[in-house]
């Protein structure tokens, strides 16, 4: 039986604290991202009692969504996939000496963002259903595509073509293996390893982590990791003067969260390119807004990629996936029925996801001087340890010594990118989106057989989207133009 | 990142034309064997499930961008920049350049721990002659001891927190897998 209250049990609430602090220092690790953190407690959390798992993975989702922020801001390399927007905004400030304002107002963001997230997953909940459930297949690949699109646009600065061309490759990268619809073997040159897809784990830790140890090690002058970050609270009128920005991205966060398969890591890249358009500002110059805008909508993605896991069982993104299954593993099925199944679960979740927040602020900012002490230490002395981390991070999924090699190898490309001006961002993405772009693609136009066109002018939501991504690429063009 | 990027192209602009037109080239092969390789894919449900479908659109589209790449260097004489540097391209002068000598050396340690060390040795082994390695190049400052404490220490502590905080598996065989089988 589950309750509101119970939630707030001292023995729940100190158990979801302790989530709340191991996932932010989990996130805040280079390359172990909130999925894998999630994933892992599938397993832990059988021999947990089933409130205790749930509070413990509310605790470390929330955590480690934000833990990302830490590492993304103080050394240039993002914890969480998602925390990449952050980086652009935040690092540039991080090294002005302001590396505390921007954990401050990541910490305040988050926070303000899973408030809303909650707050919108529990009021919201019919309204926002009704458009999910418009998105078929057709609508689901566009999203993706749109998806690559745009982080190419923003990460490219002025050459959005080259943001393009990585996005492009990183959709390629993701074909490789055993396609799922007919179980074709595609680009694996006979290779055993490769059937099952290049896990992305390993890409984003290689083009982020290893990119960056290769890039700034080869550097005898690089940017200094500041020893003093300023101040960390952040003022309160800072966050009353990003008041449309935290509105707008929240909106973002918890749409995206609800369109399955868009995670945290949609959410922070459409919220940080709308922001620049609605602000008319670059954030990549470093920007308190941009970090608003990324922090507020990947925690807000949280309450919303719950909605459809709690009501309808299809996970919004990876880590419910992950929480899917923990609660299978309890013998709780989520779906239409869950309410009469689990009387109060809804309830309990909502209760669970309050306390993860509030633990989240508060050990967050007790954790910022430890972690700045961790990543202010000697760049020469740092990079080779989160070499280690890397190493780690990558093998920890498959347990496979590929995986490393594949982080090697990604590594190394995204050095060459790096020196030729190509944008490592939408390469992630591109790698992430891309059995989600494909497998819909094939499945809606399998369905538009016999009359493709008129299918997709049939298809107002579709339209919509198409739009909107010739737009993305059209005002790529114009800017660059300008 | 992108900053990363800025850092990188801010200095050398004017190279980037010439390194824009070699990437267009290698860009505008890899996609015509990509479409050549998924028009062989075999099409069992019809073109519209067909697993070279997606493949197919993508290098296609990834082909148009590379030449949209090579007109916007062309315009920008990526060729005759390229010719520049060509002709003035010395390979003992480049190797001779410290960031490329540290790259080379980075490069080439990670290398080895990743493929010559792990999973042969236990990880706290690799891992110790991988930091002191890199510690002892990289690190002057540091001292002899302060090196090899930190590189003897730290894959311990690493690996004890990962294997039994977070339950998570490190490459090659832990030294605290050998207690646990000790101690049983």
């Amino acid at each position: 039986m589950f309750s509101f209250s119970m939630a707030f049990d001292p023995f729940l609430v100190l158990i979801c604290s302790t989530g709340a602090a191991l996932g932010i220092i989990w996130g805040a690790m280079p390359g172990l991202s909130t999925t894998m953190a999630m994933a892992l407690l599938v397993g832990l959390s059988y021999g947990m009692a089933t409130h205790v798992a749930i509070s413990f993975m509310l605790g470390v989702f929330t955590g480690s969504v934000f833990g990302g922020a830490i590492s993304a801001t103080l050394i240039n390399i993002p914890g969480t996939p998602d925390a990449v927007p952050t980086q652009l905004a935040g690092f540039p400030l991080a090294k002005k000496g302001e590396g505390g304002l921007v954990l401050g107002t990541s910490i305040t963001a988050s926070m303000i963002g899973n408030w809303m997230g909650i707050l919108l997953l529990v009021s919201c909940v019919p309204f926002i259903l009704d458009i999910a459930l418009k998105f078929a297949s057709w609508e689901v690949a566009l999203l993706a595509l749109w998806g690559v699109a745009i982080s190419g646009t923003l990460t490219a600065g002025e050459a959005p073509l080259k943001g393009w061309i990585s996005g492009w490759l990183g959709l390629l990268i993701a074909l490789v293996g055993r396609e799922e619809i007919h179980g074709y073997e595609r680009f694996t040159f006979g290779n055993r390893e490769l059937l099952l897809g290049i896990p992305y784990i390993p890409v984003l830790i290689g083009l982020f982590g290893m990119t960056e140890i290769f890039d700034a090690i080869s550097e005898p002058s690089p940017y200094v990791i500041p020893q003093k970050i300023g101040k960390v609270f952040p003022p309160f009128t800072l966050i009353i003067k990003y008041w449309k920005s935290i509105i707008r991205s929240s909106f973002v966060g918890l749409l995206t969260g609800v369109i399955p398969g868009c995670g945290a890591n949609v959410a922070t890249f459409v919220s940080y390119g709308v922001g620049e358009r609605f602000t008319k500002k670059k954030f990549s110059k470093g920007d308190l807004e941009g970090v608003v805008c990324s922090e507020v909508a990947n925690n807000a993605n949280i309450g919303g990629a719950l909605l459809p896991s709690l009501v309808l069982g299809i996970p919004g993104s990876a880590p419910t996936a992950a929480f899917i299954a923990a609660l299978g593993l309890h013998g709780i099925v989520l779906g239409p029925t869950i309410d009469v199944e689990q009387p109060g679960l809804l309830y309990f979740v909502y209760g669970g996801l309050i306390v993860a927040n509030v633990a989240m602020y508060l050990s967050a900012f007790a954790l910022i001087k430890p972690s700045v002490k961790l990543f202010s230490l000697p760049r020469e002395l740092l990079l080779p340890l989160v070499t280690l981390l890397c190493v780690i991070g990558s093998f920890a999924e498959k347990m496979a010594l590929f995986d490393i090699y594949l982080m090697f190898g990604f590594g190394l490309f995204g050095y060459i990118m790096r020196k030729t001006g190509f944008p490592i961002g939408p390469m992630v993405l591109g790698v992430i989106l891309g059995n989600m772009a494909d497998q819909n693609l094939r499945r809606a136009m399998e369905v538009f057989k016999g009359d493709v066109i008129g299918h997709i002018l049939s298809r107002p939501v579709g339209i919509i989207l198409i739009l909107i991504v010739i737009l993305t690429f059209i005002s790529g063009i114009y800017r660059r133009k300008q | 990142m992108e900053d990363s990027v800025d850092r990188q192209q801010d200095p050398r602009k004017d190279a980037m034309p010439a390194i824009d037109f070699i990437s267009s080239i290698l860009l505008m092969a890899f996609s015509v064997g990509i479409v050549l390789w998924s028009l062989r894919m075999p099409r069992p449900g019809g073109w519209s499930s067909a697993p070279g479908l997606i493949p197919l659109f993508l290098s296609t589209c990834t082909f148009f961008m590379g030449v949209g790449l090579l007109i916007s260097s062309i315009r920008n004489k990526g060729i005759s920049r390229l010719m520049t540097k060509y002709r003035a391209f010395s390979l003992s002068q480049s190797i001779g350049r410290i960031k490329v000598k540290r790259s080379l050396w980075i490069i080439l340690l990670t290398a080895f721990y990743f493929f010559v060390l792990l999973g042969r040795i236990p990880f706290e082994f690799a891992s110790f002659i991988y930091l002191a390695s890199t510690l002892h190049i990289f690190w002057r400052k540091g001292g002899w001891l302060k090196i090899i404490l930190i590189s003897a220490l730290l894959p311990f502590v690493m690996s004890a927190l990962f294997r039994v905080v977070f339950v998570v598996f490190v490459p090659g065989e832990s030294v605290f897998d050998w207690l646990v089988r000790y101690l049983k």
